[in-house]
């Protein structure tokens, strides 16, 4: 299942981001400590983004609920010439937060893609 | 004791509950802050007994003090989320903590909701408004305490490994600890809630408010 969240770069936006990504990790049964990671590593990642993004320009939040993962993409043109950088303590909180992380700049679209791991006896 | 006698007592000791409104002058009005404490004093002169052997002021001023801080905490949390969300935010708290105590590990929003008998939009819902209500915050004293010191850093570049120590330095001891444990040891917010002796939904409002906080300092740069 993939869902897809277009909103505007702006910082009181990601509430909402927020909240469509608990609803799906708690779809997916994570534990409640786990929903409470995704929700901030939503958060991190789209303030980190639109922080570098030009005025006017559109968020795009993708949710892709996979077999043993659950994958977090924000994407948003960028005023950065490369992808965010990886030395700083965002990105170490982000890193803490998620499985697996990721993060691009192709032709000045900036991209951060987060995976959360979801265990079989994950809901038990 | 006749009407007279404890209007008589009261009125004695309003200079007590003056002395205590003082502490609290930058949280709230200070008439509403006599008003409050006028409660605590009245609870004080109705409860009182002299056979203890304690004096009156011992007994009055905790009494005083309890009734102004319950004060702040209702105008605090009534401002920022409506009632019924409130009590939700906290059954959901401590039905987390109940259950992570009987099966030793985090349980699942489905869980909870289970266990409450409610929703699993209303258990996020609830878990939103314990982070939402701690971003908002912001604008509290550690913030301040942090964007002064990375001020006074005079730091040019984007983000130097001393501007994130110092702002780390600078928020209170509990919030510094939970985000080392979170971030740099690496222990889930269940773990960090034992190790501590807090619940879990403070240790989620603890982050969410310490990002934002850091956030806030660190981009300001």
């Amino acid at each position: 299942m993939t869902v897809a969240l277009h909103l505007p770069a702006e910082p009181g936006y990601a509430v909402l981001a927020r909240t469509l990504a608990a609803s799906i990790a708690a779809r997916c049964d994570l534990a409640y400590d786990r929903v409470e990671d995704v929700r901030l590593a939503i958060d991190e990642a789209f303030n980190q983004v639109v922080l570098n993004a030009p005025a006017d320009a559109e968020i795009i939040c993708t949710f892709i609920e996979e077999v043993g993962a659950l994958e977090f993409m924000v994407q948003c043109r960028t005023l950065l010439e490369d992808a965010l950088p990886t030395n700083t303590f965002s990105w170490t909180v982000l890193s803490a937060l998620a499985d697996e992380l990721h993060t691009s700049n192709i032709d000045g679209v900036l991209t951060v893609v987060a995976r959360v791991h979801v265990q079989d006896n994950e809901a038990a | 004791m006749s009407t007279q006698e404890r209007d008589q007592e009261i009125a004695a000791h309003i200079g007590l509950v003056h002395h205590v409104a003082r502490h609290y002058r930058s949280h709230a009005e200070f008439e509403d802050l006599l008003q409050a404490g006028m409660e605590g004093l009245i609870f004080a002169v109705d409860h009182f007994d002299s056979d203890l052997g304690n004096e009156f002021s011992t007994y009055a001023v905790p009494c005083i003090r309890g009734s102004i801080q319950h004060h702040l905490r209702d105008r605090i949390s009534s401002i920022r989320i409506p009632g019924r969300l409130q009590d939700l935010a906290l059954k959901v708290s401590r039905a987390i903590d109940e259950l992570t105590q009987t099966h030793a590990t985090a349980p699942t929003i489905s869980s909870i909701a289970g266990h409450l008998g409610i929703s699993v939009e209303s258990v996020l819902a609830a878990l939103e408004v314990n982070q939402t209500r701690a971003m908002m915050s912001t604008d509290d004293e550690s913030l301040r305490m942090v964007e002064s010191s990375i001020e006074d850093s005079n730091l040019q570049e984007f983000e130097s490994r001393e501007s994130v120590l110092q702002a780390l330095r600078a928020l209170p001891k509990l919030e510094q600890k939970v985000v080392l444990l979170r971030f740099y040891e690496n222990l889930t917010q269940t773990q960090i809630a034992k190790e501590l002796d807090i619940s879990q939904m403070q240790v989620s409002r603890i982050l969410a408010r310490t990002l934002t906080t850091l956030r806030g300092s660190l981009t300001s740069l």
